[in-house]
């Protein structure tokens, strides 16, 4: 997945935000949350933004007692409120390039 | 639903076989009627245990079963393998070490997330790590 991030931006479709729903997980064990840190920090280096959504909430409390940090992503609510983040991130890096 | 005594077996051997003993400890730990955290906690830390199997020895077993005292029952799970050991357990337990592939959260995230945790390594031999979480 991190390869396909890379090649889409490099073909010229400009990706300024990813957006990943966890919904569908019912764990996050340390092999997950690198994959996702690895996911929003490569973005990062080319400046995409990647918000989280659908984080269980055991899943998160689990996450935190482990102390394990999804280093690089945002996280949300929603995703109306994930757009939002990723609009708003979006408006304030237009700004610096003018 | 009468699980008591129940002991089983699975075998670490390809990559899925995490999963699928993911699904298996959430199966009972939801019959033993853990909360969902609970649950969720003992997914993960068996699922944490396994990974560290197949990543850096490749075969192991899974043994869960039953775990009781007078006061209280539990789950108790075992993992074990027969690969190179650990040769400095406090360095491996301590938190943020990782040789390469983790955050460094494995081992010392998963003691953090049940009641009772051990670890017994020898060079050469293998490791078994034993975890026990209350039914609270």
């Amino acid at each position: 997945m991190t390869e396909k991030i890379y090649e889409e931006n490099i073909s010229g479709v400009k990706i300024s935000g990813i957006l990943i729903d966890l919904t569908i997980l019912d764990m996050v064990d340390s092999f997950l949350g690198r994959l996702i840190s690895n996911i929003a920090q490569s973005a990062a280096t080319m400046n995409a933004n990647t918000v989280i959504v659908g984080i269980r909430p055991a899943v998160a409390i689990t996450l935190v007692e482990m102390g394990l940090k999804l280093k690089g992503a945002y996280t949300a609510l929603n995703v109306e409120h994930a757009i939002e983040i990723l609009d708003e991130l979006k408006a304030e890096s237009e700004e610096i390039v003018e | 639903m009468n699980n008591q005594g129940f002991f089983k077996k699975y075998v670490i051997d390809i990559e899925f076989d995490i999963i699928k003993i993911r699904q298996v400890v959430r199966k009972i730990s939801k019959v033993m009627q853990f909360d969902i955290v609970a649950q969720t906690k003992l997914v993960t830390a068996v699922s944490e245990l396994a990974r560290n199997v197949f990543d850096y020895v490749g075969k192991g077993e899974v043994i869960v079963e039953e775990a009781e005292d007078s006061f209280k029952r539990g789950l108790k799970i075992t993992v074990i393998d027969k690969g190179p050991g650990i040769p400095d357990i406090d360095l491996a337990m301590s938190d943020g070490f990782s040789t390469k592939k983790g955050l460094g959260k494995g081992l010392s995230g998963t003691k953090k997330l049940m009641d009772e945790f051990s670890i017994q390594s020898e060079v050469g031999k293998g490791t078994e790590v034993v975890i026990v979480k209350w039914v609270t």
